[in-house]
């Protein structure tokens, strides 16, 4: 059976993208209100607004560059404007401009702050998004494809239903040549020799094994008891006991392929193959670390419901069960309850996210697109008690 | 995978090696439940994903599911008991007593 | 001499005074803060936009609930709206519930138990508008110059924020300093659970103004090139430092952002609300 055809948008750099967006993005805090004025009434660009300060000597800064250059760099965004603050935000420039991304810059300090900024900015924005609806899509090698792999309100359900049915999608795009992103390490703690064993090499396994070991030693350096939050309160009502249940459910996502590599947060990873992100569970920041890293799309499991989303990669929601899909109407993709109610087998309900994976990919819009689901978060990690 | 069904499962034990089910329907005490060729009688009412044992656990012995350790038994567990946080600790991350590692 | 300034508040139950009477749309995590935001944006309510309530820690969970009581019951805030998901570790029922024991007007609005992200704006929307019908009929009463509490925000050793603190405490005005070392953003949310109904943010030469979700800014910047290349996003600019006429002109300033003028923050829609967090999100 020949796989379905995909389409996207192929980016000068090189990319492909499966969305079409004109991001302006502040490069630090300051710059929120700017951003934000500039699309206000805007169709066809979209801001976000984070809380990164950014004074001097931030131990944060590298991570909180790489984090928003990634984002702004990612291929379903066809251009940036970055509003910066003055001449500092020179560096965050560059990074983005290195990756080969279209970007145009407005610094607040050369219009007398946010008003003139905001005068400024619109006009940029308004030229950028009439250049890049010139874009068109074309047929698209589903090998392009980077699919993120997320679960969020997770209940016992998500490593018997939703997780698995995942898996089998995903281990079908990694065999066409795509490649998908697994991540969560607090949960991967107990899944990560199970993990580790299926590595292309002995340091990719050594490094799976290593980055849960560093997150138990940081749970443990802080000296807190990590049961109030991993798992969450919801997810024990759900049924789930203990981390480690959690996260044997968790890794189901990621099927049965070998894994690739384990990469660090916000970090590209290689052509094709499955990928560990090494991010926390926190599930904005996550998502954000994702998409950062490329993913131009990603699937995201939930057993209590949640209507999230990214500004610019579609979010495929689904759910473990059949309650919440009905319960959390509109904001849910696909049911994979019904793998329980007979009327769907893992393998047949694989082979809809596949499907829909494709669907979404190729311009039919998400829940959360059409939700207008925007969440966005940066991670500090130079916070540490 | 072992199914407790009528005309849909009750209840699901994911390998034949693990000594817990997870109940897809809320399921009443009392209600009986056979997987995997044994019938279990449940001694409280299971919610909806929550599990409960097939067998008779120690405390101190290994909860399986998947085929692996999901904790350790913090009590004495009686099959179709309810297999919870209040009688399960993880065997991974520090909880408040150490005595139940 | 100038007369006293006339002040005036809306009254709280309790004895103190706000200088705004918000209805503030608070997610108790960062997953629900687009319904807020949603809600708010119908009602002319204010929503907070922020990224925690998901997967804190012991100490670092509590301090978090604690600030963002601590902002749901400031006097500038009439009445608040929590939005939760559900399955958060900062729990949007204990919050709502915590924040009625205070004493302020409160409900919650769950998004999982209102059946997700549409129904719970519709129904956050319609909270908000009876709340904010509620505090439209509340009218301003005189207050005293000593009911007015002022937060500063400045850098470490700050000699203008010690001058013009020393000279609106002469004037009768109550003058906090932000707990713990903390300065800028962070402070604000503490500044704002310590009791602020305005804030002086006093930024360094090298860094911008900021605004804040849930207490209205004064911005004073100092004689640095980026603060005069930012002149627009500062209420005042000082050349000289704390001199007498600068801190006369601080103060009728206060005053008058008090007595309900938009400060340059609330005109630009500057609404930031940066926890400060003892430890990373797990």
């Amino acid at each position: 059976m020949s796989p379905p055809s995909l389409t996207g948008y192929r980016r000068p750099n090189g990319g492909w993208g499966i969305r079409n967006h004109v991001l302006v993005l502040p490069a630090r805090a300051a710059a929120n209100a700017a951003a934000e004025g500039i699309v206000e009434g805007l169709d066809g660009a979209v801001a976000v607004a984070h809380e990164w300060v950014g004074v001097p000597g931030d131990p944060d800064t590298a991570l909180v560059e790489r984090t928003l250059a990634g984002f702004a760099a990612n291929p379903n965004v066809a251009a940036v404007l970055l509003v910066g603050v003055s001449g500092e935000d020179e560096g965050l420039a560059a990074l983005i401009d290195s990756r080969g991304q279209r970007l145009e810059a407005v610094t607040m300090a050369a219009h007398r702050g946010t008003v003139g900024t905001v005068e400024a900015g619109r006009r940029i924005a308004e030229r950028l998004i009439a250049e890049s609806a010139a874009a068109v899509r074309q047929p698209m090698p589903i090998a392009e494809l980077v699919v993120g792999l997320e679960c969020g309100g997770s209940d016992a359900l998500s490593g018997i239903t939703a997780n698995p049915a995942l898996g089998i999608a995903s281990d079908r795009l990694v065999g066409e040549g795509a490649t998908t992103m697994l991540s969560e390490v607090p949960e991967l703690v107990g899944a990560e020799e199970l993990l580790a064993a299926r590595a292309v090499s002995p340091e990719v396994g050594r490094r799976m094994v290593q980055v849960v070991h560093d997150f138990e030693r940081s749970v443990e350096a802080l000296g807190v008891d990590i049961r109030g939050a991993q798992p969450t309160p919801g997810n024990i009502e759900g049924g789930l006991t203990t981390i480690e249940e959690k996260s044997l459910g968790a890794a189901k996502k990621a099927g049965n392929a070998p894994l690739t590599g384990v990469i660090d947060f916000a970090e590209r990873p290689g052509p094709h193959g499955l990928y560990v992100m090494d991010t926390p569970g926190h599930d904005i920041e996550q998502m954000v670390g994702l998409v950062a890293g490329g993913c131009q799309i990603v699937a995201f499991t939930t057993g209590r419901g949640t209507p999230t989303g990214s500004p610019i990669a579609p979010c495929l929601k689904i759910s473990t069960n059949t309650a919440i899909f009905e319960r959390m109407e509109g904001d849910i993709d696909l049911d994979a309850g019904r793998v329980l109610d007979g009327s769907h087998t893992l393998q047949t309900m694989g082979e809809e996210i596949y499907e829909a994976l494709l669907a979404i990919a190729g311009g039919a819009p998400s829940r959360s697109e059409v939700r207008g689901n925007r969440e966005f978060a940066i991670r500090r990690a130079g916070r540490s008690a | 995978m072992a199914e407790a069904t009528d005309a849909r499962p009750r209840a699901l034990q994911l390998d034949p090696a693990d000594n817990v089910a997870v109940a897809v329907r809320p399921l009443e005490a009392g209600e009986r439940v056979e997987l995997d060729g044994a019938t279990v009688e449940l001694i409280e009412p299971i919610r909806f994903g929550h599990k409960f044992a097939l067998r008779p656990l120690d405390r101190g012995a290994r909860v399986l599911k998947y085929h692996e350790t999901i904790g350790i038994a913090a009590a004495d567990i009686a099959p179709g008991e309810h297999v919870h946080v209040h009688n399960v600790a993880s065997s991974r991350l520090p909880g408040p007593e150490d005595g139940a590692r | 001499m100038s007369a006293l300034p006339e002040l005036r508040g809306f009254r709280r139950p309790g004895g103190g005074f706000g200088v705004r009477n918000r209805v503030l749309v608070l997610p108790s995590v960062v997953c629900a803060t687009q319904v807020a935001r949603q809600i708010a944006s119908a009602e002319g309510a204010v929503g907070i936009v922020h990224q925690h309530g998901c997967l804190h820690v012991g100490d670092d969970l509590t301090h978090s609930e604690g600030e963002l009581l601590g902002a749901a019951t400031n006097p500038d805030v009439g009445a608040a709206l929590v939005v939760s998901l559900g399955c958060e570790t900062l729990r949007g029922k204990r919050l709502a519930a915590a924040i009625g024991e205070r004493g302020q007007t409160v409900e919650l609005v769950g998004i999982q138990a209102a059946g997700g992200s549409e129904r719970a704006v519709a129904d956050g929307r319609a909270a908000a508008a009876r709340m904010s019908a509620e505090l439209a009929a509340q009218e301003r009463e005189p207050m005293a110059t000593s009911d007015l509490v002022v937060g500063i925000d400045a850098g470490p050793e700050d000699e203008l924020a010690a001058g013009l603190g020393a000279a609106l405490a002469d004037r009768g005005v109550q003058v906090i300093a932000p707990p713990d070392g903390l300065r800028g953003a962070e402070a604000h949310v503490s500044l704002a659970r310590l009791g602020a109904q305005l804030l002086l943010s006093l930024p360094p030469a090298e860094e911008a103004p900021l605004g804040f979700a849930v207490v209205p800014v004064v911005a004073v910047g100092r004689d640095s090139e980026l603060h005069r290349a930012l002149a627009g996003d500062f209420d005042l600019i000082l050349d000289d430092g704390a001199t007498p006429e600068a801190a006369a002109l601080v103060f009728e300033r206060l005053i008058a952002h008090a007595n309900g003028e938009e400060t340059s923050a609330e005109r630009r829609g500057a609404r930031d609300f940066v926890l400060h967090r003892l430890a990373v999100t797990m």
